[in-house]
């Protein structure tokens, strides 16, 4: 099948699963440290050659397509658009650390672990750290903002690794 | 003129990502005013449909749970019919007005959606304007075991979102039962799940912990007596003649299944008063 249905298909089934899955994932009394956003996948996923305007437009439809879900209008679509804007960036970051090719699909298996494990982790980062302090709307607690960001970037992180592993195998062209 | 519209080319994506950041700030600012609230909201027909179908699964996990809730409501509430003080005559007296209509009325809703772990949590129930939610007017919402928060205006006709008392906007007027003393509590940043603050509690009134806290009914949108919470912690702040009290929710909201919607008969008496309009008298049927 054609990329587009691909993250059409994406876009439908992450939203529901984000809202009604992992946001109920608790960790007891330290559940709003470590809060998973593994719907920002959808970003990440988009290739490479996607237009800017595209991606930024998509981005905006996603976070509100969320906001929805939580009643939190706007802060999920501010946060997506930022990593969409700043995704080319990271990767062109990244692209001077490594030896690196543009190739239309960043995902694991045609990324290696090591490049696709930054790329997200920098950008779960930056989504959290603004999701988190636009939530707040304040720059007092700025140290809980930073505890959640981090735990929160880590858990993302880990989701999204094991999705990759999990549902997007070397062979298969669902990228 | 060529310059600039070459310029303009160059950012346009920059300027077009500036563009959707302001639109995202406009909803969030929009949100936390709830006037401006009713159109986005998770009680718009499609999402209500999906949590409610995520919930007919999940309810069976917390059946136990929630008959064991409801089993203590009812005991609590023979107690209270039956009792020796009979509380019901006196509940009976303050809440029946002198022209016999029912001044608060409880509707009883189902969770379909709830969260706990962000700064500002909402509920979904499963009743709307249809079954009497009032869609202009904030409307208190109690649990089995006492206050969960108040509705967001805007529901629809078969689902309302309830803002939680675990929101940074939540404010009640809530009153120590023993002395009668009023207070506000608010949902503070050093709050957790289980707890919420009297940021400013008069000295002179003694406190202990484990006190009953209760609403005052100033706002009209619970009775005067729900529960709220105990006295979990007293703190005095240094310089002034208040105490910072945290009180511990009677209400777990993560297992917070039924709740009772309170619709306020005599409320737009108390708002077209409070309003300083005149003819409240021609409103009485």
């Amino acid at each position: 099948m054609r990329p587009v249905v691909w993250n059409i298909l994406r876009f439908i089934i992450l939203i529901p699963f984000q809202a009604l899955v992992i946001h109920k994932i608790e960790f007891g009394d330290y559940s709003s440290y470590f809060n998973g956003f593994l719907y920002i996948l959808f970003i990440l996923m988009l290739p490479y050659e996607t237009p800017k305007w595209l991606t930024l437009t998509l981005a905006f439809a996603l976070g509100i397509s969320l906001d929805i879900f939580s009643g939190t209008i706007g802060m999920h679509a501010s946060a997506c658009v930022l990593i969409a804007f700043a995704r080319p960036r990271v990767m062109k970051i990244l692209a001077s650390n490594d030896e690196y090719e543009f190739r239309n699909k960043p995902t694991i298996h045609v990324m290696g672990f090591r490049w696709y494990i930054s790329y997200a982790f920098l950008l779960c980062v930056l989504h959290h750290f603004w999701f988190f302090l636009v939530e707040d709307f304040r720059f007092t607690e700025i140290h809980i903002i930073l505890l959640k960001t981090l735990g929160s970037a880590v858990f993302t992180t880990f989701l999204i690794v094991l999705t990759q592993y999990l549902f997007f195998s070397r062979k298969k062209e669902n990228g | 003129m060529q310059r600039i519209i070459a310029l303009l080319k160059r950012y346009s994506n920059f300027l077009y990502f500036l563009v959707l950041q302001a639109l995202c700030f406009i909803f969030i600012i929009g949100n936390n005013n709830y006037q401006h609230a009713k159109f986005w909201n998770s009680s718009s027909a499609v999402v209500g449909w999906l949590n409610e179908m995520n919930t007919n699964v999940s309810d069976y996990f917390y059946l136990g749970q929630a008959n064991e809730d409801l089993v203590d409501e009812n005991a609590l509430l023979k107690e209270k019919l039956f009792g020796p003080d009979s509380v019901a005559y006196l509940q009976w007296k303050t809440e029946i007005d002198s022209s016999r209509r029912l001044k608060f009325e409880y509707l009883s809703a189902r969770v379909i959606n709830s969260s706990t772990k962000f700064e500002k949590n909402y509920l979904t129930i499963d009743i709307g304007t249809a079954a009497g939610v009032n869609p202009d007017e904030l409307m208190g919402v109690v649990g089995p075991k006492g206050v969960v928060g108040y509705t967001k205006v805007g529901s629809s006709s078969n689902y309302t979102e309830v803002v939680s008392m675990l929101h940074s906007n939540f404010t009640l007027g809530t009153m120590h039962e023993k002395s009668g003393q009023s207070g506000t509590m608010n949902w503070t940043s050093s709050d957790d799940r289980y707890t919420a603050t009297i940021i400013e509690f008069p000295t002179y009134t003694d406190v202990f912990v484990g006190d009953t806290i209760v609403t005052n009914g100033s706002s009209g949108l619970f009775p005067r007596g729900e529960l709220v919470g105990t006295v979990q912690e007293i703190e005095p702040i240094t310089g002034k003649t208040t105490n910072r009290i945290t009180v511990k929710l009677a209400t777990d909201f993560n297992r917070v299944h039924h709740v009772h919607v309170i619709r306020n008969n005599q409320l737009l008496q108390l708002r077209q008063l409070e309003a300083g309009k005149d003819n409240v008298i021609k409103q009485i049927p």
